[in-house]
């Protein structure tokens, strides 16, 4: 039996890393710290795996599957890459490598959570900080379309509501909590002031505050259904804070105009800096989305959305997205790694995905697998594979391998590898 | 037939989280994910018990899922997990910034009784088909 | 490998005293040696050419989350130059936030070989060294920001300098930097609170020092542990007219501290020309070059680096958060901040130097004021505060109004006269020759940052060689052109005794190294800091010590520097 403390789990943004995870005969037997998704992933991660590689659903070995798959995307001719977010930087490094080599285009989940929120940091910026800024200094807390009870389950402990910090010697009781929400949640329940909002109404209810803040009168007697009495109160409240945090989520995002609400949003915070300190911190969901931007802008310059059909990289977001290249029926193969876009796609973008060639590198059995010409099994990253993740606030941490893949089973990396390997030589040498 | 019109939001949650960790085909993601969630006083007006399937039609597209009320969705919202379900009722369009509007859509609920939600085997085999 | 003769060319090697001597280099197995077998070794023929030890560049934002977040945020500056995929080469682009082998590959086709980046946050330290394992070709190596750090702060206002010594030396190593880098001390915890600091006796809330005593301990430690370089100083005040003053003050608040053994100085102030800015606010700002190299004249404790402008679109980045947001409002350009808990900040803000803004063209002349002022050019290392100032890729310009009067009239005549008057540029006549090129672009950073097998041409020395398509025997300033255009792409640049350009064009695309500074404290002193770190850590860092430490897996190439130290300090 061996215990394994300081573990990384690879699961959300918040990639925690002081889980102990016992590990006998190559079994996970016990998770320690752990959340209840952390457990399932741990004590779940043998379940429903992919076990060997397949060619239109025949049983194969390793070599003919990266050969076939390479035969794919080198003679293709607008192949999408797509996925990133859930292995870690080496792979994702690989996978670029991979776009240049076949000229396609490269995108991560990021274009269907946080992208709007990249885009608000191209046209306006962004004011962030660690999350242990927060822990140690934040005495106003204001989650905005983003709940942590459902989707990050230890942030509300680790960084934000609970824990004591260098100047939070009293944790929860320093900190004023806001939730803006459409619902009720977990979340509302337990803060000091929920706001609940219409649909699509964060915009004005931003602006209105933004208003208030800038000091210009408001003759609207509520906004986004929120009375203004209560909004000049919050503006007062944000003024004043000590240190004073947005976290914002995908209820910002994938709202109707997703990149308007943030960029009021980041507005805001930065008008709030004329009068205390104020940050806002996106919740990034899988482990590391925030790994798969950042590789893809020190390689090609661009966090997302890259096309290298050119020989260099080239971004424009709404034509090299994926939904977007696939609403239009353009690609002609695709490469998925550790995604599953058939799940989580619109319907319309998943048609046109099971018409082309499509090589899927996963771990289980998903969708998209279920639907793919070529799949090839990988390790899974942070249990059975290690590598670089970051952090949803840009902190890079070491994810460990603490059991042994199956046989034959490799990380994505050296899949990748092998395949960029494979296609050199088709391309003599290139 | 009873009908509501209501604006639809999708999000995570906990169930589909842990349900994805063990896998897509397995009981607990699809069980997690395949509902909807509405406000009990537009829940009674489709006159179902809770559980029972409906239909949920947006511009986009159509899905049979169960239905449930529960007192933390205002009236005139609709609450689903992400997941395939949710998924056939969303447009492609991104006005061209890459993100499909995944919250915040209209869509029209109706009883549906007797009629079975497909699972995720079945929702491959239409993908297969097209 | 073959090995590699260089013949005929004029050669300048000032650390070893050859200045234009016409002579054979020999390399073997990456290392310069005395003589290699002629029969097997293949041989360049430098006729009419210029050559160099490979470019050492002390101050570059070439790698890690600031830089990273300029190429994120400004996809409009990418464009401007780009570098499809070869056989040989990756794709890139560029301008001022390059991609990381497009660094690599740009800096080689200029002659250049090593290159720092210069404001390494601990807890990024992983990356930064993920991104210069993607910079191709150049060694490398990184400074660790530690002038707001935490520790520093606590042991300063203690006083327990054995302390802050063996955190020095662990946090060093933790990051595996390369020096202590020092960034607007005070200020940017400070800024934490959206607050800043005002001069070098204003108080750090809640840690009651001031930035000198964070300076004096920081640089009296790093003297004691004797590590290669010296402290590494961005001043308080960057960017605030009249600042000169705040920057005397800084250099001589170290001017007691007795240096390590075989040197004199004890400080280098970084991107001089940002810090040496005189009158009361922008529209009365002129000059502060004159003061400050009068200082610089009379002492032997600093040096320091230019931070030329350049008049083109670039991106500031640098640790100082408060100097940022004051810009972002100067400029209502986007603005991006990133503190980093309990050690570090950081922000971005594109930025057009023009030249019909007076602010500006005064900008520009201080950077050439001070490296023409300063009449030690051992003193002096040639930057760019890369993409500060500007982008590197400028450096054969600034060379080239280094080294001519004329190519600094030609800029002068484009800018508004009364602000060259607020400047004295005008009158200024000397003019750089190749052996002090050589100096502040090899011999001098190479020296500073302690590099024993760097920026010189000695036997011994490592095999980069830059050599230059211009003939100094016929050479006059007037062709300031032709030099710059030399410069702006080599005729060979060599590392490692391997041809990795030619003609500009890249011929080799090999990893170099990292190097890092391994220094050892006494057992007590490691052992009471981790102690210390233990009890502290968890409360107020979100990641755990054990996960801090940069593993040996980010190093895959490396050089360490060891230092041995036991001495205590009384």
């Amino acid at each position: 039996m061996e215990v394994f403390s300081d573990v990384v789990c690879p699961f959300c943004g918040c990639l925690c890393d002081d889980l102990e995870i016992t590990v006998e005969n190559n079994k996970i037997i016990k998770t320690k710290n752990s959340c209840a998704i952390s457990l399932s992933k741990f004590m779940h991660h043998e379940d429903n795996r992919l076990n060997y590689p397949t060619v239109d659903g025949r049983r194969t070995d390793l070599v003919e599957a990266i050969n076939e798959s390479a035969k794919i995307l080198a003679s293709a001719k607008r192949p999408l890459i797509y996925g990133l977010s859930s292995t870690e930087c080496e792979a994702i490094n690989r996978s670029i490598e991979l776009a240049e080599l076949i000229g396609g285009v490269i995108d991560s989940t990021a274009s269907v959570c946080h992208g709007p929120t990249i885009i608000t940091e191209q046209s306006i910026g962004l004011i962030k900080s660690t999350l242990g800024e927060i822990k140690n200094r934040a005495d106003l807390i204001i989650f905005w379309g983003s709940n942590p009870t459902e989707s990050h389950l230890r942030h509300l402990t680790r960084y934000s509501m609970f824990p004591t910090g260098l100047f939070t010697p009293e944790g929860r009781k320093n900190r004023f909590i806001v939730a803006v929400d459409v619902r009720k949640t977990k979340l509302s329940r337990i803060v000091d002031l929920f706001l609940e909002i219409e649909p699509n109404k964060d915009f004005e209810l931003i602006s209105a505050l933004r208003a208030i803040v800038r000091g210009v009168k408001i003759e609207a007697e509520q906004v986004s259904g929120i009375p203004i009495n209560i909004l000049k109160e919050l503006a007062e409240r944000m003024k004043k804070a000590r240190f004073g945090v947005v976290f914002y989520g995908l209820g910002l995002t994938q709202s109707e105009m997703g990149d308007m609400n943030v960029n009021a949003a980041v507005g805001l915070v930065s008008d709030l800096n004329h009068h205390t300190k104020f940050v806002i911190l996106p919740m990034r969901g899988h482990f590391n989305v925030a790994g798969a931007n950042t590789v893809s802008s020190w390689l090609s310059g661009y966090p997302f959305a890259i096309d290298y059909s050119r020989g260099y990289s080239r971004y424009n977001p709404g034509e090299f997205t994926a939904v977007d290249l696939l609403e239009r029926k353009e690609a002609d193969a695709a490469l998925i790694i550790a995604s599953d876009p058939v799940a989580h796609f619109p319907a319309s973008a998943v048609e046109h995905l099971t018409k082309i060639p499509l090589i899927t590198i996963d771990q289980k059995v998903n969708m998209t697998t279920l639907l793919s010409r070529i799949v090839i099994p990988a390790a899974t990253v942070g249990i059975e594979a290690d590598g670089t993740a970051y952090r949803m606030d840009g902190i890079p941490i070491r994810l460990k391998k603490i059991i042994e893949p199956s046989e034959g089973i490799l990380p994505d990396s050296e899949i990748l590898k092998m395949m960029i390997d494979k296609i050199r030589v088709l391309k003599g040498g290139y | 037939m009873n009908e509501v019109v209501v604006t639809l939001i999708s999000a995570r949650t906990i169930e589909q989280g842990i349900g994805l960790e063990i896998g897509k085909t397995s009981e607990q993601y699809q069980n997690s994910v395949s509902v909807i969630e509405l406000n009990p006083s537009d829940f009674e007006s489709l006159e179902i018990s809770e559980g029972e399937t409906v239909e949920v039609e947006s511009d986009y597209g159509s899905v049979l899922v169960k239905c449930r009320s529960s007192q933390d969705v205002p009236k005139g919202r609709a609450f689903m997990p992400y997941g395939p379900w949710a998924n056939k009722l969303f447009s492609s369009s991104t006005r061209c910034s890459g993100m499909p509007q995944l919250k915040g859509i209209k869509v029209r609920v109706k009883a549906a009784k007797g009629l079975k939600m497909p699972s995720i085997v079945e929702l491959i085999d239409e993908l297969r088909r097209l | 490998m073959a090995d590699l003769i260089i013949k005929n060319g004029y050669v300048y090697d000032p650390l070893n005293g050859v200045d234009g001597e016409k002579y054979e280099i020999h390399i073997s197995k990456g290392k310069i040696v005395d003589e290699v077998d002629r029969r097997d070794a293949k041989i360049i023929d430098a006729s009419n050419m210029v050559v160099m030890p490979g470019g050492v560049d002390l101050h570059s934002h070439i790698a890690g989350s600031k830089i990273n977040i300029g190429r994120a945020m400004r996809p409009e500056d990418h464009r401007k130059d780009v570098m499809p995929r070869t056989s040989l080469t990756r794709a890139g682009v560029g301008y001022s936030c390059p991609s990381t082998f497009f660094t690599g590959y740009r800096y080689a086709q200029m002659g250049y070989t090593t290159v720092f980046e210069p404001a390494m946050p601990p807890l990024s330290a992983r990356h930064v060294h993920e991104e210069l394992n993607d910079i191709p070709i150049i060694d490398k190596g990184a400074f660790t920001l530690m002038g707001n750090n935490y520790f520093v702060l606590k042991y300063v206002k203690s006083k327990d300098l054995n302390m802050l010594k063996g955190f020095m030396a662990w946090l060093l190593k933790a990051t595996r930097g390369y020096a202590v880098k020092i960034v607007n001390p005070g200020g940017v915890e400070n800024w934490k609170w959206g607050k800043n600091v005002g001069g070098l006796d204003d108080l750090v809330y809640n840690f009651e020092v001031t930035p000198r005593e964070i300076i004096t301990s920081l640089a009296k430690v790093n003297e004691e542990l004797g590590l290669p370089h010296t402290i590494h100083l961005h001043c308080n005040n960057l960017g605030v007219p009249g600042n000169w003053e705040t920057t005397i003050e800084s250099i001589k608040s170290v001017e007691s501290i007795k240096p390590s053994e075989g040197r004199t100085r004890v400080v280098h102030v970084v991107h001089c020309q940002f810090n040496a800015l005189d009158g009361e606010n922008w529209v009365k700002l002129k000059s502060g070059a004159c003061k400050i190299a009068k200082y610089v004249n009379e002492h032997n404790h600093v040096t320091i680096d230019l931070g030329q402008v350049i008049f083109t679109d670039t991106t500031t980045m640098t640790g100082d958060g408060p100097w940022q947001f004051r810009l972002h409002n100067l400029t209502g350009n986007k603005w991006v901040n990133s503190d980093v808990e309990m050690e570090a900040g950081a922000g971005v803000v594109p930025y057009t130097f023009r030249k019909e803004n007076p602010a500006n063209a005064i900008q520009w002349a201080i950077g050439l004021e001070l490296a023409l002022m300063v009449h030690d050019p051992w003193k002096i290392s040639m930057t760019t505060d890369h993409p500060n100032g500007g982008p590197f890729l400028y450096y054969p310009k600034v060379i080239s109004w280094l080294m001519s009067r004329k190519a600094r009239t030609d800029t002068m005549l484009e800018l508004n006269r009364s602000c060259i008057k607020k400047t004295g540029l005008a009158g200024i006549y000397r003019e750089y020759d190749f052996n002090e090129i050589a100096i502040i672009t090899r011999a001098a950073p190479s020296m500073l940052l302690g590099l024993k097998n760097k920026g010189h041409l000695g036997v011994g020395a490592d095999g980069d060689v830059s050599i230059f398509n211009v003939n100094p025997t016929d050479w006059k300033p007037s062709m300031y052109r032709d030099v710059e255009n030399a410069f702006s792409r080599a005729a060979f640049t060599i590392k490692k005794g391997e041809i990795v350009t030619k003609n500009g064009e890249i011929a080799a695309n090999p990893l170099g190294k990292t190097f890092w500074v391994d220094a050892k404290v006494s057992e007590k002193i490691e052992s009471d800091v981790l102690e210390d770190l233990r009890s502290e850590f968890k409360r107020i860092y979100t990641v755990s010590l054990n996960n801090y430490p940069v593993q040996d897996a980010y190093l895959p190439l490396s050089e360490s520097v060891e230092i041995q130290t036991g001495r205590c300090l009384s």
